[in-house]
């Protein structure tokens, strides 16, 4: 923590401007943050580096921000070995047979100071996860009046914005796994959605697959619906368009459209052979892009909003009216990609960055950055933010043509997708918190 | 199918094996006959092609010069062979070729080469322990080997099978085995079979995979011996590695076992013969990450190469073999590298001299290059140029005396199958279904990329004029329409 004068400047800035980043991929799920963030920094060599903050244990839920509020959960195991993969050790159950603690976190934006953190659960976790995974993998999400995070089997809890617990609910064991393997168990992922008075959750598993709503207030159930739907990671989004507001959810058999105040269903899309979905559906020039799955060769669509009922293509039809445009092929198999100024960006696990025109899916360009990411790609001032495994952020310049402004080292892993906030960007690496921006810690 | 004219082909292909393997100095591997009816061609798995007047340009959706297409199941990973007018590919059972059949399985399909006429199958059940051994899906991704009127390949269930070529079509139940429950004409007649689970002990980790290769009476292959799902245990550490069978009585001959319980993972890379330093060898790369060379005939070791640095560690930076190692005046190459699900990394590729005796890893060592990501592709190889593609999507260009690359290309998609080589050309796939055509040379050249509809995890195969490719649920029979057939035609 170093306060130095230029920080004050800052600070200063920021009250007045307060810009949130209430949900995973920040306002709208749109991973896109108005105003001033950084090029350059170093979060070994404290280049930049406003403040770093220790968090104990490790998650890979991404921190997220409310005025100068940020908030961020964790589960720390009591056996100090209890490690993730970082990144191609491949496929492994972590069973986790000691006490875990499940925690909650308020950091000060501007000092990166704990303001209040919460112990949510403790005890031995109810499901195992991947060897890659964490057993906090779910963004919290906020609407200025609550924060609910959810910590998968453990449950589902809101909390005001001082810590004070409003309600907490337990959501049953939530295992997905290999689709075919229920003996697998890899931890839920999927992050909560707030809409209006409702916290929206979709938990797609071996046991049960469903999206439910609570009301904010009190966690009663407005609704729920169960899916025919095997195992998925992504998290839900919400989709503003002209005519309706609907909820958008990805799925191993159909990406569905559903009524966010009653959970009715209003369109679904047959995606055969995607079988491992992770991506959340982005919204954007009045289109909802869907990507993700499993095996490789995944498809991107770019569908229209408006549709109803079953708009799965036909037996031998390529497209149909609500599909804008289709890929065959570069979707990646994490990261959820990102629109920025008119262009589709999806960085790929193995690092290979494609620009795309978002209106028309024509590729603009391919390049290939030198890590491999779980991270999704988030964005502000004229740059895309691209944090890997290895541990760099790769500060790319938006636009039409490729250039690699900056790689910025953090020495630890990145797993979670970073927030940006009044020119800060807020990056979590496996023990740490920081907050860099141009101005702040040393620039030498 | 028992009569003169078969023996005499079955006299042929030996000899032409042999004679390749004598004369195997020669550029490419090409068996000449105008067939591919094994991986890699030839038994030395360089996968080069004298062929002339392949397609360098199609499309799948208006069918230019698309001969025929054939339905496979829902994943394809084997690959292609072609021999004696028929094409034999593995493949899983969602085509439902036989309705009457459902449920996951592992199948071998058969299919007439001039039309694409579906001929018959054999179904194999999935082993009852799931995914540790036989991963749901994946179906057969053995690539057979034919001889004559016999093909073998290796089973999801671990059996080295050999089937008569021509099914139940020639109203003959070839045996020792004859009870086979189904002996319709769409039916696989079994001749033998060789269960590596009860005869060795192998327990394949989530796959058993092997391409055979034959020399003489013997057929080779890895037996996949592996780890269990705790991915810790080594449940059969004296299972071999690698097993040679005789092709007639489908019985063992001989078996190594130098691994033991250093099995780092599973056991994927398949097996390749040529003579060096003028001893007929085998040469496999197994478990530890560590490549041997065997005696063919009798599987005395010859020799043994380390493939990763000592301070390498498993799974970070240490690293196994699953690309078939080639055979190249008197040199062994292979490159290392991990399974798909393990994502991209480091690699190494090796210049062997496998003249050399017993643990070669220094006094054999020809060159090492340490900028290829890991690798699950086969290098092909000529006029001294080696062509060798990683997982991480890049295709590099090495001269074969020194290892240094002349250059490398960016397919910017995982690569699974490998470069081949026809008539100065280079044709590579990749996950994105891009099959890229690239000239041969010192220097890079894009000619075109065509994308096939779905990944291409197999290597494009060149027949009799035609290439064959597989994307992950149809068989494209490719021919150049403009070109005259004459030139193509089939001894």
């Amino acid at each position: 923590m170093k306060p130095v004068v230029p920080l004050l400047i800052l600070v200063t800035a920021s009250v007045a401007s307060a810009q949130n980043w209430p949900s995973f991929r920040g306002p709208n799920a749109s991973g896109v943050a108005a105003g001033n963030a950084p090029t350059s920094w170093n979060g070994e060599k404290s280049s930049n580096v406003v403040w770093k903050t220790a968090i104990p244990g490790f998650s890979h839920s991404s921190p997220i921000i409310w005025g100068n509020k940020i908030f961020l959960i964790t589960a720390i195991s009591s056996d100090p070995a209890t490690k993730f993969a970082a990144k191609g050790q491949g496929i492994g159950l972590a069973t986790d047979t000691v006490k875990h603690t499940w925690q909650i976190y308020c950091l000060d934006k501007v000092s990166g100071k704990v303001l209040w953190s919460k112990t949510a659960y403790e005890g031995t976790p109810r499901a195992k996860r991947h060897i890659k995974a964490s057993q906090a993998n779910s963004t919290p999400v906020t609407d200025g009046r609550y924060v609910v995070a959810m910590f998968g089997s453990q449950g589902l809890d809101c909390y005001d914005l001082d810590g004070k617990v409003i309600w907490k609910k337990d959501v049953g064991i939530l295992d997905p796994g290999l689709w075919d393997d229920p003996t697998s168990s890899w931890g839920h992922a999927s992050s909560p959605v707030i809409y209006k008075d409702l916290v929206i959750i979709q938990a797609d598993g071996h046991k049960q697959s469903f999206i439910a709503a609570y009301n904010l207030k009190d966690g009663s159930q407005a609704w729920r619906v169960e899916r025919d739907e095997i195992t998925s990671w992504s998290t839900p989004t919400i989709n503003a368009s002209a005519m309706r507001t609907e909820l958008v959810a990805n799925g191993g058999r159909f990406i569905r459209g559903y009524d966010p105040l009653t959970g009715k269903e209003l369109w679904r899309f047959s995606d055969d052979n995607t079988e491992v979905k992770m991506q959340a559906p982005l919204v954007a020039e009045g289109l909802i892009y869907i990507s993700g799955g499993y095996p490789a060769g995944r498809p991107i669509y770019a569908f229209r909003s408006g549709a109803t009922g079953d708009i799965s293509l036909k037996p031998g039809q390529e497209t149909n009216d609500f599909i804008a445009w289709k890929s065959i092929k570069g979707s990646p198999y994490t990261p959820t990609p990102i629109i920025y100024n008119d262009i589709y960006y999806a960085c790929a696990d193995n690092g290979v960055l494609s620009a795309y025109e978002a209106k028309t899916g024509e590729r603009i360009y391919q390049e290939r950055l030198p890590s491999s990411f779980s991270a999704s790609p988030i964005a502000a001032d004229g740059k895309l933010y691209l944090a890997s495994e290895d541990g760099d952020v790769f500060v790319v310049k938006a636009g039409r043509k490729f250039e690699l402004l900056a790689t910025n080292s953090m020495g630890q892993p990145l797993m979670a997708t970073p927030a940006i906030s009044d020119g800060l960007v807020i990056l979590r690496t496996t023990d740490s918190v920081f907050a860099v921006g141009e101005r702040g810690g040393q620039s030498n | 199918m028992r009569n003169k004219v078969v023996k005499v082909i079955i006299l042929v292909a030996i000899i032409g094996a042999t004679l390749s393997l004598v004369t195997f100095h020669t550029s490419a591997s090409d068996p000449g006959s105008g067939d591919w009816p094994m991986w890699g061609g030839t038994p030395d798995r360089n996968m080069v092609a004298n062929m002339k007047g392949l397609p360098t340009t199609w499309d799948v959706k208006t069918k230019k010069n698309v001969k025929w297409v054939a339905q496979l199941g829902s994943q394809s990973y084997g690959n292609v062979v072609v021999s004696g007018g028929m094409v034999f590919v593995g493949t899983n059972n969602e085509g439902l070729r036989d309705p009457k059949i459902t449920g996951d399985k592992g199948v071998l399909m058969a299919f007439r080469e001039s039309d694409g006429q579906f001929m018959w199958q054999m179904v194999h059940d999935k082993l009852s322990a799931g995914r540790v051994n036989d991963w749901p899906y994946q179906g057969v991704a053995s690539s057979p080997l034919v001889e004559g009127d016999r093909v073998y390949y290796v089973s999801n269930r671990a059996e080295l099978v050999c089937l008569d070529t021509q099914g139940f079509r020639d109203k003959e139940n070839d045996g020792p085995v004859t009870d086979e429950a189904l002996t319709g004409e769409t039916n696989a007649d079994v001749v033998w079979k060789f269960d590596m689970i009860e005869e060795v002990g192998s327990l394949p980790h989530n796959l058993a995979n092997s391409s055979p290769v034959s020399y003489g009476d013997l057929i080779y292959v890895s037996t996949s011996n592996g780890q269990d799902e705790s991915h810790v245990n080594i449940p059969s550490p004296k299972a071999p590695s690698i097993i040679a069978v005789n092709k007639k009585t489908g019985k063992l001959v001989w078996e190594d076992n130098s691994v033991f319980d250093r099995i780092l993972h599973g056991q994927w890379s398949s097996p390749t013969v040529g003579t060096i330093g003028g001893v007929v060898q085998l040469v496999h790369g197994q478990g530890d990450g560590w490549i041997r060379g065997y005696e063919a005939t009798t599987g005395k070791k010859l020799w043994e190469f380390d493939t990763n640095p000592k301070d390498a560690v498993w799974p970070k930076t240490r690293n196994e073999l699953i690309s078939t190692p080639v055979i190249y005046k008197d040199r062994v190459y292979i490159s290392n590298g991990q399974d798909p699900e393990h994502g991209e990394g480091v690699g190494h590729m090796y210049c062997i001299d496998a003249t050399k005796r017993g643990d070669i890893t220094t006094t054999g060592l020809i060159w090492h290059y340490d900028k290829i990501r890991r690798s699950i592709s086969t290098p092909a190889i000529k006029d001294d140029i080696v062509y060798q593609a990683d997982f991480s999507g890049f295709l590099h260009a090495l001269d074969a005396n020194t290892g240094k690359p002349f250059w490398t290309h960016d397919l910017f998609a995982a690569v699974w199958g490998s470069p081949m080589l026809i008539d100065g050309k280079i044709y590579i796939g990749d996950e994105d279904g891009d099959v890229l055509i690239m000239q041969e040379g010192k220097t890079a050249k894009v000619i075109s990329e065509i994308n096939m509809g779905s990944s291409v995890y197999s290597t494009a195969v060149p027949a009799n004029g035609m290439l064959f490719i597989t994307n992950r649920n149809q068989l494209f029979a490719l021919q150049d329409m403009a070109q005259p057939k004459a030139t193509t035609a089939r001894k």
